[in-house]
């Protein structure tokens, strides 16, 4: 039985290599729809402001929008430029929910769509997304956004 | 300070854990310190290639926060370290991927490499497991739907800030339709890192009481010769190597009549 397997296989591999019998061809249409998905995650263009990188990153992260915002409430900066009523929510809720539990770090909460709130460095962060982003990619995408702001201060200084 | 290195594909049956255990005996014969982490916490499986089924404590116990990260590292063969993950089903929802991160950074300073055999997919324990590594290693078969899947992978991997170092291709059988080491790395923007030829003495090296990898069984096959270029180009050394050449069904018939016919004659 295993030696009419390995016969019957040897005898492929001869057939394929000497009748040339290797019909398979590169699949170039797949390769040109994976480079047009490819084109879709470019994302070389500098910024000019906030509001630009927030939604670069918004495109980036996958996420639906990201609102930056001041420990009392205050907007600072939003991808979809109307965060303001997120802004304010959002820094009540953790404002409360750090004053009955301190060591918790992100807020998630459920309503239609995920809303993640949660501080670095002075500010709160929300970010609104179809599903839940873990605490990795969460700070992740605070640090791209403090770096980018710490670079702006640094150059408007 | 050991460098970590992620072994990421996206696709499921690439040859991650295979070319990871590989990989990892080949730098370990290059003097390198090794430890290679099974990171897939779900669908563990380095430690059936290596023949570590039995150990008592694993990765899930450690990201459980139940035992000491050096209990959890074995011997394995050629002097490497290995931290496998369990087989267990009841501990796997509930361990924190999210730990491997300070995992790593506890034993950078014992290695010179830490390869993490990531999980297939890109979601948050690929993810965790891209946040603790230095470097990015991609592998991909050179098919359409494999490259369709590394290429997202990379994608994630760019998201996290991973650094990508360049791409695997593994399986590769020299057939017509095959996509081209040079069209893969166009696609992926990145450095074709080696070419590793399919070769089905790689699967049979695993079917045995005790597996056998093939970079320690056979070391002058091609499979062999391949992953001891990319362990080369790891430690930063050229090298060449002699590869035994591939002996067809009718020049073995034809060798084994000679040898024959010769040992008869003397």
């Amino acid at each position: 039985m295993v030696l009419s397997l390995k016969l019957r296989n040897a005898l492929k591999k001869f057939a394929v290599k000497v009748l040339d019998v290797d019909e398979t061809s590169v699949p170039r249409n797949h390769l040109d729809l994976l480079n047009d998905f490819k084109k879709k995650f470019e994302f070389d263009e500098v910024p000019h402001n906030i509001e630009e990188f927030l939604d670069m990153l918004r495109k980036k992260h996958l996420v639906d929008s990201i609102s930056v915002a001041s420990t009392d409430g205050s907007l600072i900066s939003s991808s979809n430029g109307n965060g303001l009523s997120e802004s304010l929510t959002g820094s009540a809720l953790f404002n409360y929910l750090k004053s009955e539990m301190p060591k918790s770090e992100v807020m998630l909460i459920k309503e239609k769509d995920w809303f993640m709130v949660f501080f670095w460095k002075q500010k709160l962060f929300i970010v609104r997304s179809p599903s839940n982003l873990s605490p990795t990619e969460l700070t992740i995408l605070a640090k791209e956004i403090e770096e980018f702001v710490s670079q702006h201060k640094k150059t408007a200084n | 300070m050991g460098k970590s290195i992620s072994i990421l594909s996206g696709k499921g049956g690439v040859g991650k854990t295979t070319i990871t255990a590989n990989l990892g005996l080949a730098l370990a014969k290059r003097n390198q310190k090794i430890c290679i982490i099974d990171t897939d916490v779900a669908m563990a499986n380095l430690s059936l290639m290596l023949n570590l089924q039995t150990a008592p404590i694993t990765l899930h116990d450690v990201l459980l926060g139940e035992s000491s990260i050096q209990d959890a590292i074995y011997d394995g063969p050629q002097g490497i370290k290995l931290i496998p993950s369990g087989l267990s089903l009841d501990s796997y929802r509930r361990v924190d991927v999210e730990r491997i991160s300070s995992v790593v950074n506890q034993i950078r300073n014992q290695f010179d490499f830490i390869l993490l055999d990531c999980p297939a997919g890109i979601e948050r324990n690929v993810i965790a497991v891209l946040a603790a590594s230095d470097e990015t290693l991609l592998l991909t078969s050179p098919d359409s739907p494999s490259i369709a899947d590394v290429l997202k992978a990379k994608l994630t991997a760019q998201r996290i800030g991973s650094k990508l170092i360049g791409v695997i291709i593994n399986n590769i059988r020299g057939e017509k339709g095959e996509i081209s080491k040079e069209d893969i790395g166009k696609m992926l923007e990145l450095p074709v890192y080696g070419a590793v030829p399919f070769d089905d003495e790689v699967r049979r090296s695993f079917m045995a009481e005790k597996s056998n990898p093939l970079v320690l069984k056979n070391p002058k096959n091609p499979f062999s010769i391949a992953i001891q270029k990319i362990a080369a180009k790891l430690t930063g050394v050229s090298v060449e190597f002699k590869e035994e050449k591939k002996e067809g069904f009718i020049s073995k018939l034809f060798n084994n009549l000679f040898k024959k016919k010769r040992k008869v004659t003397e």
